[in-house]
């Protein structure tokens, strides 16, 4: 007689269990998922759009085309996979029998470790390798299935054992896991099919190469930003969803880094910043004006002084011959008596 | 002869499907996975790995499941 060992026989209880829930009425909830909250999002941009149009911000506008066009591409995109999903028949006729979920069951304890089967809680786990994602260490995560809760609201959660979570965000455990819900993105529809479907070890395993890809257009959190924010001028991390930026490059600028530019009060950074070498006020780089010969920088009120004080010069070498001090009195500044200015305001080279 | 095939990339369909006596591997790789390298995906034939010119059999189960799933928010 055949001896069959206690995983076995967990096993085979297990997916009796399984294969009843899912030859049920409740196997074809969630196998049509229409994508609803990205349609609510895409008419948020709508709005968003209609609104900075009437306000004229072409800019703004702009980008929040290209936004749109994103989010109607995923729209498309998902409402195809809906389509491409949809059942021919409400008869389970691809539900694998119970000793193809044994043998996956079985097959599960070979592909990862810490398989639990809770035959009273209905539930099944799985433990991953440690996850690292682009150097950053997530550690290693259960994803636990509850059999009972296929084809329903949040059949299985994936818990991190020990959390690494952002700075910040104590729910996002993972870039794409938040208060231990994965959003599968691309695996959603193979997921819910591998479910509805009692095909366990493939479940689990496109859960697991979800948790291993990292897609960083689409991330919770960002990992460069998992640490906080880094100050573009001296490194230090601020809160992600508390932070200044650059008013002209738009990079991260924490305040004590952050420089006020005299002339139009932006708050700028050291790379948009430039100084003006007459009166070594800031400036960015918008607001500096240089002169066409000889490349100074100056503020608007330093250009203008200079300006006055050559059309002075000019001024007194034709109408007094000849020139002499008396006549002509020098500039405050010894320098721009010896240095004449040739002042044409130019543009600012990018 | 009939092998059960599971193709987890997009829509995760599973199927019976007629192949010749003599279909390996990577013939059956080229036949339903279109765009891609099989180094991108978990091959398994009865759920083990197993090298592309291996013949499949009356039965097999073979799938495949890419390596990166891209996640979402």
């Amino acid at each position: 007689m055949r001896q069959v060992n206690p995983l076995q026989r967990q096993a085979i209880r297990a997916a009796l269990s399984i294969h009843d829930h899912l030859a049920g009425t409740g196997r074809m909830n969630g196998l049509v998922k229409l994508p609803s909250p990205l349609w609510e999002d895409t008419q948020a941009v709508v709005s968003r759009l209609e609104f900075s149009l009437a306000r004229g911000w072409r800019a703004a506008s702009d980008s929040l085309l290209a936004d749109l066009d994103g989010s109607l591409r995923r729209l498309r995109s998902e409402l195809d996979t809906c389509h491409a999903n949809l059942p021919r028949a409400t008869v389970a006729s691809k539900l694998a029998p119970p000793g193809e979920t044994v043998a996956d069951i079985l097959a599960l304890d070979d592909e990862f470790d810490g398989l639990t089967i809770d035959l009273q809680e209905k539930l099944i786990q799985v433990q991953t390798d440690p996850i690292v994602l682009e150097d950053t260490a997530l550690g290693s995560f259960r994803i636990v299935l509850r059999w009972e809760q296929i084809g329903r609201h949040r059949a299985y959660e994936v818990v991190a054992d020990t959390p690494c979570c952002p700075e910040h965000d104590d729910d996002v455990t993972h870039p794409h896991v938040r208060e231990q819900l994965l959003c599968e993105g691309e695996g959603a529809a193979a997921i819910r099919r591998a479910l509805a479907e009692g095909r366990l070890l493939d479940f689990f395993t496109i859960v697991r190469q979800v948790l291993e890809t990292y897609n960083a257009g689409s991330a919770y959190v960002q990992l460069d930003r998992w640490n906080g924010v880094a100050c573009r001028d001296c490194g230090y991390h601020m809160p992600d969803n508390d932070y200044g930026t650059c008013d002209r490059c738009e990079d991260p600028l924490c305040s004590e880094c952050s420089l006020g530019c005299q002339k139009c009060d932006r708050y700028i950074c050291s790379a948009c910043s430039t100084t003006c070498e007459k009166c070594d006020c800031c400036l960015c780089e918008c607001c500096v004006q240089v002169v066409a010969d000889t490349g100074r920088l100056l503020c608007p009120t330093c250009f203008d002084q200079a300006l006055e004080e050559e059309n002075h010069d000019d001024a007194c070498s034709e109408e007094v011959s000849p020139p002499g001090p008396a006549a002509c009195p020098a500039p405050a500044g010894a320098a721009a008596a010896t240095d004449p200015l040739c002042l044409v305001e130019a543009p600012v080279p990018a | 002869m009939k092998v059960l095939v599971i193709n987890n990339d997009g829509g995760g369909f599973a199927d019976y499907v007629e192949v010749p006596e003599g279909t390996t591997v990577r013939d059956m790789f080229q036949r339903e996975v279109r765009s891609g390298k099989p180094d991108g995906y978990l091959i398994r034939v009865n759920r083990q790995p197993v090298p592309s010119d291996q013949v499949l059999r009356e039965g097999d189960r073979i799938s495949f499941t890419p390596i990166k799933v891209e996640g979402a928010r």
